[in-house]
């Protein structure tokens, strides 16, 4: 290797560095209020931020300038929080898809008392909906946050998981449904209020 | 349409996700199915919800602490990339020489000496070929391909 193509090898890898600052500089706000609606609270939203831009910086290499950033950005952030959730393999598995036991009904509505971020929900007494969104398993919880809080359109949701329009639909439904059944029944009041607010 | 199909695609046609027909069949379904219109109206307060919840403000500092997790990554990972190189270079030229000695220490097969062929059967095989060679001689001799060419 001569020195001038491990000096522009070192220009390039600077210049990349110098990019990928100023484009966190930009979105790191937008992606911090994604990673707080994913995780529940300050300190999670912060660890899940820092996991995913650390995530991004090593592979800016594959970053489209053609996309924006904060979208790139949100989807490592995405994938990172499912990472995280597997992790801490807080998640009693309790299918929604299979009945419990041959020939029984199928859950439709979540056992509160398995709840896929159960430490989320203790943390997030003060807000009724960020309690709601941790009652909601993880997939279902993004595609949801994606939806109604960040506005996303299916097709870019679908991108942003990794999964199809499909599925995409189908997770916001009983994301919806799961969520609105733990207000229901943890907060009734609230529920009434947000329909007569309509 | 009946209600499990209507509230099945409640959330898409919230979303303005449902193609033209279907989102038509389902309001046509709503005007008419006050539990499904229930159902409808709450969804929408839900969106409406969760769609105004302000956006959570970062820490003090957070903006300083992910630009030194990037610098930190960056010292991290730069020795690694510098020595790469070379290591790889290292690994090719070493493992060239294990395989050039290898191959040395085997004897190549057309370099190995052929068994030696007994003096009289070469001298049956001249007197052979010289017998059907000769135009006098008694009768063809069968030989192999090319023998005359030695």
């Amino acid at each position: 290797m001569s020195f001038a193509v491990a000096r522009d090898g070192n220009v390039a890898r600077t210049l990349d560095r110098e990019h990928f600052e100023r484009l966190l500089k930009e979105s790191y706000r937008q992606a911090y209020a994604l990673a707080y609606r994913l995780t529940g609270n300050q300190s999670d939203a912060e660890d899940l931020l820092q996991d995913a831009t650390i995530r991004a910086y090593r592979f800016f290499h594959q970053y489209d300038p053609e996309l924006p950033f904060g979208k790139w950005l949100a989807k490592i952030l995405c994938n990172a929080n499912v990472d995280r959730i597997r992790r801490r393999g807080r998640l009693r598995t309790t299918s929604l898809d299979q009945p419990t036991q041959p020939g029984g009904p199928v859950l439709e509505i979540a056992d509160w008392e398995a709840l896929p971020d159960r430490a989320m929900v203790q943390e997030s007494v003060s807000d009724p909906l960020q309690e709601g969104l941790a009652a909601v398993r993880p997939e279902f919880r993004t595609a949801v946050v994606l939806a109604d809080i960040e506005g996303m359109e299916y097709e870019e949701i679908a991108q942003t998981m990794g999964t199809s329009v499909g599925t995409v639909r189908s997770r916001i439904h009983r994301g919806r449904k799961q969520l609105r059944r733990y207000l229901l029944e943890k907060f009734p009041d609230f529920v009434a209020r947000m329909v007569d607010e309509l | 349409m009946n209600c499990r199909n209507a509230q099945a695609k409640l959330s898409a046609l919230l979303d303005g996700e449902l193609p033209g027909r279907e989102a038509l069949l389902v309001r046509e379904h709503l005007g008419r199915c006050a539990r499904c219109g229930e159902e409808w109206r709450a969804l929408r307060g839900l969106k409406l919800a969760l769609g105004q919840l302000p956006d959570a403000v970062p820490p003090e500092g957070l903006e300083e602490r992910l630009l030194a997790a990037v610098r930190r990554e960056r010292e991290v990972t730069r020795p690694i990339r510098l020595w790469l190189p070379v290591a790889a270079a290292a690994a090719a030229a070493c493992a060239t020489l294990v395989l050039l000695n290898l191959r040395a220490d085997e004897p190549a097969v057309a370099s190995r000496p052929l068994p030696p062929v007994p003096a009289s059967f070469e001298v049956d095989r001249d007197q052979a070929y010289v017998a059907a060679s000769d135009p006098f001689g008694p009768g063809p001799v069968v030989l192999a391909a090319g023998y005359g060419r030695r």
